[in-house]
């Protein structure tokens, strides 16, 4: 009985929050997965899921918080499917990230090592902050997911390897290989430019 | 003796994925011994410390975003609007 009586002004409340954080949801979804579409999409999951979790939501938080934290595990749902139909990709990143090492696996020299300068206010530039994301955007979906599991979600390496089916050691190797890569997207794109 | 050498120091792609490793969690004690003698050689590596470091913080800054504002298709507003009230 108490369901029913709730059920418009459940209905009533999310449709207030489409309005009052749409497009705060929308914005950080497209800018955590550089599509548009995907953004729309993601972003409507979100307001089906908090409609039907509306019982979860006990004010606790506030709506925004609730809201952005389905829509953090929306996004890492999203990479989720999209690694699991990846494999190539990874392969030849894999190969191009190995690249930056002679067989030894020493530092192949590339000239760049010097543009990293210590840049005090590196991160309040808006422009570095957009080469960062084209970066993180460009590394294979898996690398991807266990980076913004790592920090969007902030779980830890033992949660994300469960998550992900990976052993602690491949989970090191995912990060560090997605490291070297963003290092090097850094350079070619940033350091080298400026 | 290059032998001996080379089995007691780390290439750089062993030392930079420690230097990953270290920063989540903890390294035994010889890999810790292994990667601090090869970061006192290594520029390269040392400076890879520090990017390392740098890289992290612009992820943090990134997830959570100050992100530029866009604005929800309205049209898309009113679907979901629309399938909520159903």
């Amino acid at each position: 009985m108490k369901e029913r009586s709730d059920y418009p002004s459940k209905k009533k409340t999310i449709s207030e929050w489409v309005h009052v954080y749409g497009d705060y949801l929308y914005s950080w979804a497209y800018h955590k997965t550089s599509c548009n579409e995907t953004a729309e999409d993601l972003v409507q999951e979100v307001y089906f899921a908090a409609f039907k979790n509306y019982d979860k939501f006990e004010g606790r938080s506030s709506p925004k918080t609730w809201l952005l934290k389905i829509l953090n595990n929306k996004i890492i749902d999203h990479y989720r499917k999209l690694s699991n139909n990846e494999g190539k990709q990874e392969d030849a990143t894999s190969q191009f990230t190995d690249s930056f090492f002679n067989p030894i696996g020493n530092w192949k020299a590339n000239g760049l090592e010097e543009a990293w300068v210590a840049e005090e206010h590196l991160l309040d530039n808006e422009a570095f902050n957009e080469v960062m994301e084209i970066c993180m955007n460009d590394l294979p979906a898996k690398w991807r997911l266990a980076i913004l599991s790592k920090f969007l979600l902030e779980k830890e390496a033992v949660a994300i390897c469960q998550d992900l089916d990976l052993t602690t050691s491949n989970y090191w190797q995912v990060i560090h290989r997605a490291k070297l890569l963003l290092k090097k997207c850094l350079e070619v794109n940033w350091f080298a430019k400026n | 003796m290059e032998k001996l050498m080379s089995r007691m120091l780390l290439s750089c792609k062993e030392a930079t994925f420690l230097v990953e490793k270290q920063m989540e969690s903890s390294l035994t004690f010889m890999e810790k011994f292994r990667l601090s003698i090869h970061l006192k050689l290594c520029k390269v590596c040392s400076a890879y410390q520090h990017q390392s470091e740098t890289i992290n913080n612009a992820l943090k800054k990134w997830t959570e975003g100050s992100v530029l504002s866009k604005e929800l298709p309205s049209k898309v507003k009113s679907e979901i609007i629309k399938e909520i009230n159903r």
